[in-house]
């Protein structure tokens, strides 16, 4: 037996369910590229004052930088030549083909978090409608993550809907574009939430103040293009914890494929990418943490099911641009985090679900990512974008997803994930919104609101769906049960049956946390 | 070779000699004067790396050649065609300038202030309409029209 329990994956959903199980000695099987060395010399400014050519770390050897130039869009932080370790090894190890949905998969230590904003929202109990479990099943692993990896927030208007605001740390600072939103809101917040908007603070696992070794944020500027800032939560930061105290055991370049059940337990089958050959691992439970689409491509292939359609959800995703003529031109030296800085819920009366909007002012990429989507002629666009940026900020707006028959994932024999997805589910809020917006002295037009194409929100899920009875080999019982299984247990997002608005992932880690610790404390 | 396509054929002088009058027109558009060296190194390592620089390059020259303005033909272009091949030029010399250090203050220099911020918008708004007025026409050009 080489472990009691096998993990899957070290994104968000495996380095809980890792923190879960700490102590038992679970063994965490993953592919885990790590990032390449570091290019910068202190912040982002202290580098540009120290090198003449940043070329390397900004552009990349190979003009990484220039894919949105010439190819079909990509996130600019994953673009970046220092952030594409996150995703660049995927697309021949786990291929996944569809002229619909452009999925992002992450085979590096820590997944797709290597990149995150960080969000970190509790479901309340409307979000949880649907889901066989509560929010009173979740809380105490909420508590224990908030603690565990920081998390800072504040007590405001928001709180109704981010839920407890137990061991926050204090927020980020607000630079002058967005403590004027926040101020003229609070002035009037009757009248906006009479109409169903409400604005604060984010919850964000950045830290404001320095805890556990891990400093606070410096806004160094460099975010978008480097990973492993130690004041972002990234799930790295947990697995490495764990393997250095001793509580866990990582195994890295390792892809791992299926899975077979046995009388004592199960063989978990992979891949050694170093010697390309095959390896089998023994346990007595496995946890499959991969990640929604590699979670569902793992029991697919288990079952050796190449027809078999598996539901797929993801927030269909908007942004809406928006400007406060008041800011037009007028300088902020105030440091600004370039993820989101406020945070939104828009639930109008009679509305079925609340709506989620980060608002990000435009820092952080490089200025030209979008300095051609300024109207001007071109010897103007650097003045534009120098005298608009201040006034400038977008409004990520998510949508929910529910299970549609259109959206849905099967796998061939020759390993490839295909998708087809239907790019709906947005509903008609972009209209009202702006009439709201205005209200804050925010202008922005619906002609210029931007829909992402599906897949683009990273939020994956729903492939194997949590129920209290399943009914189908591709269910999930309430404590991660994959049906039809004895030992293999379902972490991440696959499980959700269904995906609000709000960014998902510290529920999903809540759930993964909560799944491992079932495990940890079962008889024997 | 005859009957090779540009490219196919060797990258002689002559073709460096074109991209580097390619790249000094982009540059005084977005900037002041001609490209500096090490600039143009890094620009033609794009067009080893993007073949779409390669297969619009004749029609970029014919453009250079005629001594339009190409400010104003790319400014209509890219508000019906984001894509289209001088909006993707300015695009690479913008990435390329923008890590290097002497083009900071181009990219980031402080806000001006509101008054004054407001009438350089306008100034640029004038300008831009101008622009766009001469470059509609010329537009076409871009198509090999």
């Amino acid at each position: 037996m080489d472990a009691d329990v096998i993990i899957v994956g070290s994104g968000a959903a495996g380095a809980a369910a890792a923190l879960g199980l700490a102590g038992h000695d679970p063994l965490v099987l993953d592919v885990g590229d790590e990032p390449p060395p570091d290019r910068f010399a202190g912040s982002l400014e202290e580098s540009r004052r120290s090198s003449p050519d940043l070329h390397d770390g900004l552009i990349g050897p190979d003009l990484e930088s220039l894919h949105n130039v010439f190819f079909p869009y990509l996130s600019p932080k994953l673009k970046a030549p220092l952030m594409r370790f996150i995703w660049a090894g995927a697309a021949s190890l786990t291929p996944l083909e569809s002229s619909s949905f452009h999925a992002v998969i992450s085979l590096a230590l820590g997944g797709l978090a290597n990149a995150w904003g960080a969000g970190t929202f509790r479901f309340i109990s409307e979000e949880l409608d649907g889901f066989p479990i509560g929010v009173e099943e979740l809380d105490p692993h909420y508590d224990l993550l908030t603690r565990e990896i920081g998390i800072s927030g504040a007590d405001d208007d928001l709180r109704p809907c981010f839920g407890s605001t137990r061991d926050l740390m204090p927020p980020l600072r607000l630079p002058g574009l967005f403590s004027g939103i926040l101020g003229r809101y609070e002035r009037r917040n009757g009248t906006f939430l009479r109409k169903g908007l409400r604005i604060g603070r984010p919850r964000i696992a950045v830290l404001s103040e320095a805890r556990d070794g891990r400093p606070a944020y410096g806004y160094d500027s460099l975010d978008f293009f480097q990973s492993g800032n130690p004041a972002i939560y990234a799930p790295g930061l947990t697995i490495r914890k764990l393997v250095r105290s001793g509580k866990i055991r990582y195994r890295n370049r390792i892809l791992v494929r299926s899975f077979d059940e046995e009388p004592e337990g199960l063989v978990v089958h992979g891949l050694d990418l170093d010697s390309t050959t095959r390896v089998s691992f023994r346990c007595r439970k496995a946890i499959l943490a991969a990640g929604a689409l590699n979670t569902a491509r793992i029991v697919l292939e288990s079952r050796r099911d190449y027809r078999t359609a598996l539901p797929i959800l993801d927030n269909a995703v908007s942004y809406i641009p928006l400007l406060d003529p008041r800011r037009i031109g007028v300088p902020d030296a105030t440091p600004c985090y370039p993820g989101a800085v406020l945070n939104a819920i828009y639930k109008p009366a009679g509305a079925p679900a609340p709506l989620q909007m980060s608002l990000y002012a435009f820092t952080g990429a490089l200025r030209s990512d979008f300095l051609f989507d300024f109207p001007f002629a071109s010897r103007d666009v650097l003045l534009a974008s120098r005298v608009l940026l201040p006034a400038l900020l977008v409004a990520q707006l998510f949508f929910p997803s529910l299970p549609h028959p259109a959206n849905r994932l099967t796998l061939d024999e020759t390993g490839r994930l295909r998708v087809d997805f239907l790019e709906s589910q947005r509903l008609s809020v972009e209209r009202p919104l702006l009439s709201l917006y205005r209200r804050l002295g925010l202008f922005g037009h619906s002609a210029l609101v931007r829909h992402l194409s599906p897949g683009s929100s990273f939020h994956y899920a729903g492939c194997l769906p949590m129920t209290r009875s399943p009914s189908s080999p591709y269910e999930t019982g309430i404590d991660g049960k994959l049906a039809g299984t004895r030992a293999v247990f379902i972490a991440d997002a696959a499980v959700f049956p269904r995906l609000p608005s709000k960014n998902h992932t510290f529920t999903v880690m809540a759930n993964a946390h909560r799944v491992a610790s079932g495990i940890a404390a079962a008889p024997g | 070779m005859a009957g090779a396509s540009d490219a196919e054929r060797p990258r002689d002088e002559s073709w460096r000699r074109r991209r580097a009058e390619e790249l000094d027109a982009l540059h005084r558009i977005l900037f002041d004067g001609p490209a500096p060296k090490p600039l143009l190194l890094r620009y033609l390592e794009a067009y080893s790396r993007f073949s779409a620089l390669e297969s619009t390059a004749p029609l970029v020259d014919r453009l250079i050649a005629s001594h339009f303005d190409l400010e104003a033909i790319e400014l209509a272009a890219r508000l019906r065609d984001p894509d289209n091949p001088l909006t993707r030029r300015l695009k690479v010399l913008s990435y390329l300038a923008e890590a290097r250090r002497e083009y900071t203050a181009h990219f980031y220099a402080p806000p001006p202030g509101r008054l004054r911020g407001f009438v350089l918008l306008c100034v640029a708004a004038m300008r831009t309409a101008f622009k766009f007025s001469i470059g509609a026409v010329r537009r076409p050009e871009l198509d090999g029209r």
